[in-house]
């Protein structure tokens, strides 16, 4: 079975297929159990096993027992802290659900295998949570989760999570969740890596190099484009170059928007919280859904000085500002017919408090 | 694969749907994304109560193009009528979106008639109706200035149209779009039937000027109006179209910005509309922006 229809299976694909699949195996996934048939399988099957069937120990087996997770609101690097966390967050929401909607992959030196995978999650605030007191509502969230691995187990992680979206179906007000959580005590690896993401981002410099194939890479440079040309030039003249007329956009706290005319009004107003904002794009990576039809993964960075469009927050003004954000693209014939971009507003604005980045040590 | 939704409220088969839906379904209902099983099991007995209230279900439209199915149905009582479009997209018997837009208006008077027999006064709310998505809306420039896309029927079009009916539609969009007036003669005829939810605006016992009148009133209240096309699904002579006007309203708390999902099933004959079905989701538009719709 070729990549191509990979993205199409787990496009359609229930839950019995998921847990069982019945196409063969197609990559050679070298150093990881013969049971996974591709990467979308073994990071799918990995997920509902630790998440959904609870068997949260899986961690051990599937994580790396050094490595770094990095997320806009802290950072972890060993699995027992993974899996401490984990359990803490079926704790705070029982019910949760990982819907995987899709898993975007690349394979790249050295034998190891890069996922973009986007989740839906269903979930009920039962417990004391990192927002708060229990609520006892019912939301949903989208989770874009990049993970490098190797032998069977994840040994990276950039995690980001559409926690103001959340929050708004629990009925947390944005200001408490991040005063809530601007009280949590971060370690010095996590301030130095968000002091130097700053400082990197702004300098306009890439973490990663371009693994893409010859064939992908006018995805590398669409994505790059993408970034340099509406974030960075602010040309959103040339969003038609990029989105389709009804493309429809997922933005984190509920911003949707369909068509260049509303697509353009969000991107101005939300870079107008950070007027001097620079985007680089650290990761690209590419599937096919079929002759007409691609998805990419972008993983990047956002680094500028906050400027508040709402007075509340204008005590913030000029402070440095960092956000880590994921955005997944369906293309159709060659333009964006629908995005999910995703970063974590509530951490955003909790390192504002905090007062991080802090451009003197960056 | 709407005879999953018709076996549902027919014959309260929740066995078939269940079994179509997949891990990642998505469910729209009353502009909330409703996803697995629990969710979808609530959303299934929340149609067998409406159903239980109701005098009769008819299929008004349907349209089948590539793999979506689409529906206009209208659920009858004896004091009411409530229209509701499905569409679901499938492949191979799994459903893996299934999108419903209902007159919940309508259903709130349907629904609630048996609770105002027994002292309810509330008429105009149903219980169980989902609390919508959250929504930021984002100020943006809403001319339609000649150098800026914006999105036409050609640009979004699904499934096969003629020529002379893409004209029309065109026609239509400009109409709802571009504010003009001057074209409703061009695909309209006395006998057109047009409904606003429950509310006919042109046909029998209307007016040749009531089409205008519905029109002008849309640009009268909808401050800084822009109207954008999400999808259009065509079969032959049969189109549905799914678009959105973002725009401000007076309120008594002052100019709100909102946004009105409207989902419209078209029918043509002999070139002009046959008929034509708004499903505007009031409820969902309350409980959103905190007013009711302007008009």
């Amino acid at each position: 079975m070729s990549e191509i229809s990979i993205a199409k299976t787990v496009y359609w694909q229930p839950l019995h297929d998921m847990l069982d699949p019945a196409r063969s195996k197609t990559q050679t996934l070298a150093g990881f159990d013969d049971e996974f048939v591709d990467l979308a399988d073994y990071i799918l099957r990995i997920t509902h096993r630790i998440w959904e069937q609870k068997n949260i120990g899986a961690c051990y087996d599937y994580y790396a027992d050094f490595c770094p997770v990095h997320t806009l609101g802290g950072y972890a690097d060993s699995v027992d802290v993974v899996i401490q966390n984990t359990l803490k967050t079926i704790a705070a929401f029982p019910d949760r659900s990982l819907i995987g909607e899709d898993v975007i992959f690349s394979e790249e030196a050295n034998e190891v295998y890069y996922s973009s995978h986007r989740i839906t999650s269903i979930m009920t605030n039962k417990g004391p949570s990192e927002f708060g007191a229990p609520t006892g509502k019912t939301g949903r969230v989208t989770t874009i989760a990049d993970c490098m691995c190797k032998d069977n187990k994840i040994f990276y992680e950039w995690l980001m999570r559409d926690n103001s979206f959340l929050i708004a179906q629990l009925g947390i007000s944005l200001d408490d969740a991040a005063a809530f959580q601007a009280n949590f005590s971060l370690s010095n690896t996590f301030t130095q890596w968000i002091n130097e993401e700053y400082s990197r981002t702004a300098a306009n410099e890439a973490s990663l190099g371009d693994d893409l194939s010859e064939q992908d890479k006018p995805w590398g440079d669409f994505a790059k484009a993408w970034a340099e040309n509406l974030f960075n030039k602010r040309m959103f003249n040339q969003l038609s170059h990029f989105y389709k007329p009804n493309a429809a956009v997922q933005w984190p706290g509920g911003r949707q928007a369909t068509g260049n005319a509303a697509i353009s009004g969000m991107l101005i107003k939300w870079l107008a919280s950070c007027p001097d904002a620079n985007m680089v794009v650290d990761h690209v990576c590419v599937t096919h859904y079929d002759q007409n039809r691609v998805h990419l993964a972008l993983r990047w960075g956002v680094a500028g000085h906050y400027n508040a469009t709402d007075a509340k927050y204008a005590q913030f003004n000029q402070q440095p500002h960092y956000i880590l954000g994921a955005s997944h693209f369906e293309i159709e014939d060659g333009r964006i017919a629908r995005e999910w971009t995703v970063f974590d507003e509530v951490a955003a604005l909790a390192n504002l408090m905090r007062k991080l980045p802090n451009e003197a040590e960056a | 694969m709407l005879s999953t939704i018709q076996q549902l409220l027919e014959k309260r088969d929740t066995k078939t749907l269940t079994d179509a839906l997949i891990h990642s379904s998505r469910w729209l209902l009353g502009e909330r994304l409703h996803y697995g099983p629990v969710q979808q099991r609530g959303l299934m007995a929340n149609w067998l109560d409406i159903m239980s209230r109701s005098g009769s279900i008819e299929q008004c439209a349907t349209l089948q193009s590539g793999n979506i199915d689409a529906g206009l149905f209208c659920l009858t009582s004896s004091s009411s009528k409530t229209y509701f479009v499905t569409m679901c997209e499938h492949s191979d018997g799994a459903i893996k979106q299934l999108l419903q837009w209902v007159d919940s208006a309508s259903l709130a008077k349907h629904c609630n008639a048996d609770e105002n027999e027994a002292g309810s006064t509330n008429a105009t709310s149903v219980d169980f109706w989902p609390e919508p998505d959250p929504l930021q809306l984002s100020e943006f420039d809403p001319q339609l200035h000649q150098y800026t896309t914006h999105a036409g029927i050609s640009d979004v079009l699904y499934g096969s149209l003629s020529d002379a009916l893409n004209t029309k539609l065109t026609a239509w969009w400009h109409i709802w779009q571009g504010f003009d007036s001057a074209g409703i003669e061009s695909v309209y005829t006395g006998e057109s039937h047009l409904s606003v939810n429950s509310t006919v605006v042109n046909g029998e016992g209307t007016t040749s000027s009531s089409i205008a009148s519905w029109l002008t009133q849309l640009e009268g209240k909808l401050h800084r109006r822009y109207s954008q096309l999400e999808q259009v699904v065509a079969d032959n002579n049969s189109v549905l179209v799914r678009w959105r006007i973002d725009a401000d309203i007076k309120t008594d708390n002052g100019l709100v910005r909102v946004r009105l999902p409207i989902v419209t099933m078209l029918t043509f004959k002999q070139n002009k509309i046959e008929s034509e079905y708004w499903v505007i989701d009031a409820l969902a538009f309350e409980k959103r922006f905190s007013t009711p719709l302007p008009f």
